[in-house]
């Protein structure tokens, strides 16, 4: 959620970005948490699917308030320039412009009219979850709270460490949509395993050890099958794309087959969706692990302040595991190259697109950037689960039994024949 | 008796082809056809998700691969695709954000003391 808060439009390499997300990403962890607090709820009110989920957020005229607001100071300087309120990003912005709440790409107006905004499936926060990101932060918390093992954070990291406990780790603001925890549901690990668990019928790498301390229940109703569906489905649009390299030979694509596990697929999220259920459950989920997933996505302030800089998001994240004695998921580049582009698989998916075999083709059709995206998330499912869709489809039957033949008749020494026992 | 002047002379008995040019009122009639569904998809068609930032239309390069079904769903996919901003590495690609120079920068000779 906050990725796509802070990324402006257009990715595309041939048009260098104006703004850098890094910029907006330096200023975003420089918000007073109440302006946070409101570009959450603007981003939950500008989403594209309102009519599918019918949870309120604040009323616009309020958060716009908040977001506009110029007057959010660290205070004033006394006594020598009284009256002037130093801005709350001074002397903290690491490099460039500070951007304003209402200027974040993601929520900026667009010629006066609201974008609408999307945000990733709950798959994403599983996986980055799966990394141990959420643990290892909490660490880096305790760390930072009851000792001085580590040195004093920098003012940026601070501000960082400060929005990060009041947003990440705590309990929302009655009144917001993202808030899912209450006395009836205290813990928020145990909810987010009970909600992963009735999605895609999976527990966290590491839930044996999370259980000890968050007890959580598997709901009766989860789709269980959704594993075996979706590798069937991976591995016939595999299919689809080895055909589509191949010049010659049986062409074994089957469009039937994917349509099939698509609409399968489609119908277990529905099901567990329908009514907008579940929907503030998975923003509240995707929005945490996008934070923390942004905070190592390049050398952040609290990166720096940890001397964990390093080349890539997984080294990062390995670097901080260390400082606070944690191991990070061995596979934790494997789970973050997956985590976007699986997003994207489960959410085109549900939309129904693949529902009949008309347009089962655009997942394997070399070149779309549909066939790629399905390409990296068979190559890095494959990589982060060790359990290969590339392989053929090897049938189990039953082992086949021998034929009955007469018992073999005992050997006999050659040229001698036997002789009748002596009476 | 055949009336039609090409089933007459060096053509007669043979497969004639049929006139290659096409009457002016044909061609008045396509431009308005063309010009009335150009204004009824101009008033349907919802607005863009991103208005002001004119998005490359890469679904365009296929148009010749798929059915029109086909590219409408791809041209939903590749919108629904742009509205997730990512991954990390088209991001970094795009220079959003940046990874430590490699080989690191020489110290000066101020750093080293």
């Amino acid at each position: 959620m906050f990725l796509q808060l802070v990324t402006p439009p257009s990715t595309s390499p041939a048009a260098p970005p104006v703004t850098p997300a890094q910029n907006n990403v330096d200023s975003l962890w420089l918000y007073h948490p109440l302006q946070l607090s409101a570009i959450v709820e603007t981003m939950w009110r500008n989403r594209g699917n309102a009519p599918s989920s019918p949870f309120v957020a604040w009323p616009a005229d309020f958060t716009n308030l908040i977001l506009q607001d110029t007057t959010f100071y660290a205070g004033y300087p006394f006594p020598n320039t009284g009256g002037v309120g130093l801005p709350e990003y001074q002397g903290l912005m690491p490099s460039a412009d500070f951007i304003p709440p209402s200027q974040q790409p993601g929520i900026a107006l667009i010629s006066g009219n609201v974008p609408p905004t999307n945000w990733d499936h709950l798959i994403y926060a599983y996986l980055v979850e799966n990394t141990r990101i959420f643990d290892i932060f909490a660490k880096v918390l305790e760390a930072y709270m009851f000792s001085e093992r580590l040195e004093t954070p920098s003012p940026a990291t601070q501000q960082f460490l400060r929005n990060t406990e009041y947003l990440i780790y705590s309990d929302g603001l009655p009144t917001m949509v993202w808030t899912t925890a209450s006395r009836l549901r205290r813990d928020e690990i145990a909810n987010r395993m009970t909600w992963y668990y009735g999605m895609f019928g999976l527990d966290l790498a590491h839930a044996q050890q999370l259980s000890a301390q968050h007890p959580y229940e598997k709901p009766a109703a989860a789709n269980r099958d959704f594993i075996p569906t979706f590798e069937a489905f991976a591995s016939e649009v595999w299919q689809g794309i080895q055909n589509s390299k191949n010049t010659s030979g049986v062409n074994t694509t089957d469009d039937e087959a994917i349509s099939t596990a698509a609409r399968r697929i489609f119908d277990m999220m529905a099901t567990r969706r329908l009514n907008g259920n579940l929907s503030r459950e998975e923003f509240r989920a995707v929005a945490i692990m996008s934070w923390l997933h942004l905070a190592v996505m390049y050398d952040s302030p609290v990166v720096q302040d940890l001397k964990a800089s390093a080349s890539s998001p997984e080294m990062r994240l390995q670097k901080i595991a260390e400082r606070v004695g944690m191991p990070a998921h061995i596979k934790t580049k494997p789970l973050l190259d997956l985590s976007q582009e699986f997003s994207f698989l489960l959410q085109s998916i549900e939309t129904g697109a693949y529902n009949t075999p008309g347009a089962a083709s655009l997942l394997y059709t070399l070149g779309t950037p549909i066939e790629q995206s399905a390409e990296i998330v068979i190559d890095q499912y494959s990589l982060a689960t060790g359990r290969n869709l590339k392989a053929s489809h090897v049938a189990v039957t039953e082992r086949r039994t021998a034929p009955r033949l007469p018992p073999a008749p005992p050997a006999r020494p050659n040229g001698r024949a036997d002789r009748p026992a002596a009476a | 008796m055949n009336s039609d002047p090409r089933h007459e002379g060096p053509y007669e008995g043979k497969a004639v082809e049929e006139p290659t040019g096409i009457p002016k009122i044909v061609d008045e009639i396509v431009e308005h056809v063309e010009a009335a569904v150009e204004h009824v998809e101009h008033v349907l068609a919802p607005v863009p998700a991103d208005a002001s930032h004119q998005e490359p239309d890469e679904a365009e390069a296929f148009d010749s691969l798929f059915t029109r079904h086909q590219c409408e769903v791809l041209r939903d996919l590749l919108r629904l695709h742009r509205s997730l901003r990512g991954p990390q590495a088209l991001l970094e690609r795009a220079g959003h954000f940046t990874r430590p120079p490699f080989p690191p920068p020489p110290k000066t000779s101020d750093a080293r003391r």
